[in-house]
């Protein structure tokens, strides 16, 4: 007895000398990525006008001004243009400005005195009424700073002006470039898990680049129908303990679209600073949603889990905003981690796929599209891995996997519906008796049906009054009186769109409000690595062919989806009679992008190119692509 | 005899036979065409003539048979009621000579679903011309034409609808081309296994054939005036016969606005009658005038491809159209040669360069009075021949080869010695390719020796012809303030150098920029598509399964050549068509960066990815996406709006 507990002692003390060998390595990384990061903040960022003075205060009665007129202290404005010259006399990091007005206003600077009427207004910007002060970033050097009020409505009341000199330590981007310097560092010292173990690699890449996007995404309304998937998963959090939802302040002005625009890192503070005073102001509550309503929002269950936890450890709004965010990520990169394990092919396409940047922005905000596109990368790597191996049969574990992760997927979105049918293309030799395999179509065809009878008994207005004059059976009996001219118009859409929407920036490097990162050599990368990707998804295993059959089916279930969504836009989103469809977007393509590409027959094109060569090479891109767009469209505005 | 057109006529029968249906079918498609015109005109709609005093119109006066432009802004409406309007015809005046008439027609025309719909034409006339044919194709509830401000005295007259049906012979051969390709693609689909040159030939020599066909008649492409008037007066003679509308097409003129091009085919057939007169240069013209020949520049010697085709049409007494076209073509067939060539003699690549030379630029490139097309096509056979030694290190080189190589590359780059640092690239032809030392040093010398002639290209007419290094189209361009600029602040150069590179990388590397640009005319319709194509074929190369690479130092040296070489595209532009200090290089078109492609996407192959597709298939899919992309580009760009 002594002797076997001492062998497995020998046994256990290399493993756990791994195991050690690997946290230390881990953490050695991570800590000199902080390190890092915390350097280039510091040393780099921070370089320009660091040795000058820190703040200029102006005393507002000794400015030099135009159309304002100076009263208790403060300057008011005259007229529909006003001009403030402060003097400067070297580098300016950012001006300071406490105001008061009742509309939005423009107005620009710039470093030089110019007539109201030939205003340059390259740096023109919105002075937000639903804040009082701002914080504009200049970044420039120059002897005077002219601030110009262009057009305004209503007088703008200024209380106090000053000018900051140098910049104060950037957290949000400290945090961003250690993300990124991460995700950089796991590509590399990871090196040994490609072969075996890529999946670890790339949950870690996953982790950080969520957490380099989180830190850049703002308070405020920033992503598609975020007000309304936080108000879902705000009541679920609430639904979730059986208790009434308590809306408060904060909570009613981001659904309501009321926060202001921030623009800088002081206003982001400024903003954080009032929404956890308006997060303790409540306003209203309402009754519980009940088991229906847990169901029909089941997609914003991590969220609301996030939220729920954030309020059980008494965080304050914008702590648990973020935390729910952070929910989000750690579900997409858990459900990712084994989407990748299970795929036995294509795993640095699906890898590169799930991270580009669109579907990690989808992921980091409240809009639950990441939440389909996870599951539905897992159902499909469940299907392939069973497809793949036609001489083992399915396991129960691979069928609940399958059907749970499509019903799932599927309870949001119903378009999607038709993909649950991809599970009936398993060949007959997966199954040990004729019984079971209609025991399995039986679950999947019932699990279509769940779904349709959920969704119907859960739809509301049919028709989406954003599209403008839209009536479901009014282009109903349109399309029925015009059905040649409707399959034009259907047709032309799809074949207009195709190739933006399956290669380019629209569902991989689109940001929405922040718009879609179109730097030439983003656009680049990504096509040339997507297409090389697709071609060499197959290797140059024999084994993963998919035959004509399955093919030529599977895409037909594709393009019957593809048909639901423009059909579906159509009729709830489009005015009746109207020759072009509105509301179609290129993320509604993402959660099948995968298993497209994985069936286009490229089983002729052999690749030798090794998995630790193509894996980290896939990685490394998405971390580029992620971080040039991140920090150009988040990070720097 | 007999018995070899026998075999000949067993051999090839399919072909014959699905050519003969495919032209047959072009012809089908034409009856398509014309179907709605054909219904039209048995109702007695073929032609409606409009009496001006009966139409509605403001800003006009109505004078006799005419409305007459008062200076402001008018309008003339015309209703035809819902009936299918092909064209609308309508005759003008311009007193102005220093004006073309481009107005503007409206049509509210009724969409798929019935539903009436306004669409805007810009109806762009040409100089030459005094009648308007402007293509509706739809039925219309009323036609609107909106005479811009300041055309006073413009007078409009003689306005009708026309349903007349028409042979559009353009439109025939465009899809007779397309139809013919696709059956010998089929037909003769094992004959081009392993020979993707002979595939490029016949897609080359057709599809360019009827591209030089459609394009208009004037300039459409960049400085096409200039590269006509050193093709046409090229020094082969003392003098050559010329006549002042010929004259005009050889300078920036308004004969010559690529803005206002024909509209309609016949607009287009206007312009042909126009030029058999004013373009008439044979013996016994009253137009006919002797102009002196010009030699130009060293580069001139490029231009003589196009001078023959001139040459040739001139000695067959052939219309000036004729001419002018034939001259066109006979650049577009040099160009497919020349790359034919280079496809041959390439050991690895064929497909790249196949596809590469086939899209949408280069194509019109070859398709107009330019330079380019023979540029790219002697570098394009340099290289091969060039990367072929590289590559094939069991054979020597001999002295054909080598001066191919060097020819080549040295007559391609004269026009544009930017591409200078290409001619390095022959020095990495290793020692044991040669026959012996004495044959090296032979060829090293001679590559010297090129080398120093493009340095001379480059130098000489800034020593000998003032004012040269400044394009003053730039602006307040000085070559030698921007030299000292840089030189005094090379690290802000560079960033400004980066920052341009970095924003239209892709637009010059697999975007518009480089292969969707089309002169004068829109950009590519297809633009998309001619990146995912061309990734798709560098990936995709190694068809033959071949080891066969260059070696990685080779490429990165490959790689060093065309990046200086692009730095010296961006540089000499900095320095010669920009204002001192600016910070955006204008200037730079992505057709300078053509002839460096093909070595950029060379770097992008990996040997390690094979392709065991049949090779049928391939040839089907690579080959049916460039015809797709041609032929849409040039439908969309061309044909549509010129041609119908």
């Amino acid at each position: 007895m002594m002797t076997e507990r001492r062998s497995e002692e020998v046994d256990m003390k290399p493993q756990n000398r791994k195991v050690i060998c690997s946290i230390i390595k881990w953490g050695v990384t991570a800590a000199l990525c902080i390190l890092c990061a915390y350097g280039l903040e510091k040393i780099v960022f921070r370089s320009a006008g660091s040795s000058e003075a820190v703040q200029m205060e102006y005393v507002l009665g000794e400015l030099e001004q135009t159309g304002f007129a100076y009263e208790d202290g403060k300057l008011v404005s005259e007229g529909a243009y006003a001009q403030v010259v402060l003097t400067a006399g070297g580098y300016i990091d950012s001006l300071h400005m406490e105001y008061e007005t009742n509309g939005m206003q423009k107005a620009a600077w710039s470093t030089e005195v110019q007539d109201f009427e030939n205003v340059d207004v390259t740096n023109a910007w919105e002075v937000d009424n639903r804040t009082h002060i701002m914080d504009k970033v200049i970044s420039a050097e120059a002897d005077k700073l002219v601030i110009t009020f262009l057009d305004m409505e209503e007088p703008i009341r200024i209380n106090a002006i000053s000018l900051q000199r140098s910049q104060s330590f950037h957290v949000q981007r400290f945090v961003f470039l250690a993300a990124v310097l991460m995700a950089c560092a796991a590509i590399v010292v990871g090196y040994k898990n490609y072969r075996e173990h890529p999946e670890r690699i790339v949950a870690v890449v996953c982790a950080a680049l969520g957490v380099a996007m989180l830190v850049g995404m703002p308070y405020w309304k920033f992503s598609w129908d975020d007000e309304t998937h936080f108000a879902n998963a705000y009541r679920l959090s609430y639904t979730l303990t059986g208790q009434d939802t308590k809306w408060n302040q904060a909570t009613d002005d981001f659904i309501n679209i009321k926060l202001p625009f921030t623009h800088s890192y002081q206003e982001r503070l400024n903003l954080k600073e009032y929404l956890d005073e308006a997060g303790q102001i409540s306003t209203d509550t309402e009754e519980s949603g009940g088991l229906r309503f847990v169901l029909a929002n089941i997609r914003n269950l991590p969220t609301a889990m996030g939220i729920l936890l954030g309020r059980a450890a008494g965080m304050v709004f914008t702590d648990w905003f973020v935390l729910a965010r952070l929910a989000n990520l750690l579900f997409y990169t858990v459900i990712l981690y084994f989407a990748v394990k299970i795929v036995p092919v294509g795993k640095s396409l699906m890898a590169f796929l799930a991270l580009l940047p669109t579907p990690v922005f989808l992921t980091m905000s409240y809009n639950t599209d990441y939440f389909m596109n996870a599951l539905m990368l897992l159902a499909i790597a469940v299907f392939l891995r069973e497809y793949f191996t036609p001489e083992e049969r399915i396991s129960r574990k691979s069928i609940a996997l399958f059907t749970v992760a499509m019903f799932l997927a599927c309870i949001g979105k119903a378009i999607y519906i038709p993909l649950i049918l991809v599970g009936l293309l398993l060949p007959e030799s997966k199954f040990a008796s004729r019984k079971q395999r209609w025991i399995y179509r039986g679950i999947l065809i019932g699990c279509c049906v769940l779904v349709l009878l959920f969704v119907a008994l859960n739809a509301g207005g049919m028709s989406d009054p954003r599209g403008g004059d839209t009536s479901v059976s009014g282009q109903i009996s349109y399309i029925l009186h015009n059905p040649f001219a409707f399959a034009v118009v259907f047709v032309k859409s799809i074949a207009k769109t195709a190739v933006e929407f399956l290669f380019g920036c629209e569902a991989t490097l689109n940001f929405n409000i922040a718009g879609i990162y179109e730097g030439g050599t983003a656009e680049i990368i990504m096509l040339i690595a997507l297409v090389l990707l697709i071609v060499i998804a197959k290797g140059n295993d024999k084994r993963y062919r998919i035959n004509a059959r399955t093919t030529v089916i599977a895409f037909g279930i594709i393009g019957v989806v593809i048909c639901f969504i423009w059909g579906s836009m159509y009729l709830a989103y489009t005015p009746v009679g109207s020759s072009v469809i509105n509301g179609v977007q290129a993320r509604y393509y993402i959660p099948f992008l995968f298993l497209l590409f994985l069936l286009i027959p490229t089983y002729r094109i052999k690749s030798t190119l090794p998995e630790k060569v193509v894996m980290p090479a896939t990685l490394g891109m998405v971390t580029l692509l992620n971080a040039v767009s991140v920090y150009n469209l988040m990070i720097m505005k | 005899m007999r018995e070899k057109g026998k075999k000949f006529w067993a051999a090839n029968w399919k072909l014959v036979l699905a050519i003969a249906i495919a032209l047959a079918a072009a012809c089908g498609i034409e009856l398509i065409y014309n179907l709605q015109v054909l219904t039209e005109s048995r109702n007695g709609n073929s032609r409606i003539a409009y009496e001006m005093q009966d139409l509605a119109y403001t800003g006009m006066e109505a004078q006799e048979d005419a409305l007459v432009s008062t200076g402001a802004a008018g309008e003339i409406h015309i209703y035809p009621n819902g009936i299918y309007v092909d064209k609308l015809v309508y005759s003008y005046e311009n007193p102005d000579p220093s004006k073309t008439v481009d107005t503007t027609v409206t049509a509210v025309v009724y969409d798929v679903y019935g539903n009436e719909a306004a669409e805007s034409i810009a109806d762009r006339n040409p100089y030459v011309l005094n009648q308007s044919v402007v293509n509706i194709r739809g039925k219309a509830a009323e036609l609107c034409i909106h005479i811009p401000e300041g055309m006073e005295g413009l007078t409009i007259s003689s306005i009708q609808i026309q349903n007349v049906p028409r042979f559009h012979g353009m439109r025939w051969l465009f899809f007779a081309s397309l139809l013919s390709l696709m059956a010998v693609i089929v037909a003769k689909r094992y004959d081009f296994m392993g020979r993707v040159e002979n595939l490029f030939l016949v897609i080359g020599l057709t599809a360019g054939t009827m591209l030089v066909i459609i394009m208009p008649l004037n300039k459409v492409g960049f400085d096409e005036e200039t590269h006509f008037r050193n093709a046409y007066n090229i020094k082969l003679s003392g003098t050559v016969s010329s006549t002042e509308a010929i004259d005009r097409l050889k300078e920036a003129s308004l004969d010559n606005y690529p803005y206002n091009i024909a509209q309609s085919s016949e607009e287009r057939d206007a312009m042909e009658f126009y030029y058999e007169t004013a373009g008439d240069y044979t013996g016994g013209s009253k137009a006919r005038t002797e102009v002196p020949t010009e030699l130009t520049t060293v580069a001139a010697a490029n231009y003589i491809f196009m001078a023959l085709g001139i040459k040739l049409g001139k000695l067959l007494q052939l219309p000036f159209t004729a001419v002018y076209t034939l001259g066109r073509l006979f650049n577009m067939w040099s160009y497919i040669f020349l790359i034919y060539f280079a496809i041959k003699r390439l050991p690895i690549g064929k497909y790249i360069m196949a596809v590469l030379a086939l899209l949408p630029t280069p194509m019109f490139q070859a398709s107009v009075y330019s330079c380019d097309a023979v540029i790219t096509g002697f570098v394009y056979l340099g290289l091969a021949y060039l990367i072929y030694e590289l590559v094939e290190r069991e054979e020597k080189i001999t002295i054909k080869n080598g001066v191919i190589l060097l020819g080549s590359l040295g007559f391609g780059m004269v026009p544009k010695a930017v591409y200078l640092p290409l001619m390095f690239l022959p020095f990495l032809i290793p020692k044991d390719k040669f026959v012996n030392a004495g044959q090296r040093r032979v060829f090293r010398v001679a590559n010297i020796v090129c080398m120093i002639g493009l340095i001379m290209a480059i130098v000489l007419p800034l020593l000998l012809i003032t004012g040269v290094a400044n394009d003053t189209r730039g602006g307040d361009v000085n070559a030698a303030g921007q030299a000292a600029l840089i030189l005094s602040q090379p690290l802000s150069y560079a960033r400004v150098w980066l920052e341009n590179v970095k924003n239209t990388f892709w637009s010059y590397s697999f975007g518009e920029g480089a292969l969707g640009t089309l002169g004068h005319l829109s950009l590519s319709t297809c633009v998309p598509m001619i990146g995912l194509l061309l990734i798709f074929t560098i990936a995709t190369d190694n068809i033959d399964r071949s080891e066969k690479d260059l070696a990685v130092k080779q490429k990165w040296i490959f790689f060093a050549g065309a990046a200086f070489a692009a730095a010296f595209v961006w540089g000499s532009l900095y320095l010669a068509f920009n204002p001192v200090g600016a910070t955006v290089i204008n200037g730079v078109q992505g057709r300078y960066f053509i002839p460096l492609l093909f070595v950029f996407y060379l770097l992008l192959r990996r040997r390690q990815v094979k392709n065991t597709m049949n090779p049928v298939y391939y040839h089907y899919l690579v080959f049916g996406c460039v015809l797709f992309i041609f032929y849409k580009t040039f439908y969309d760009c061309i044909l549509q709006p010129y041609c119908f």
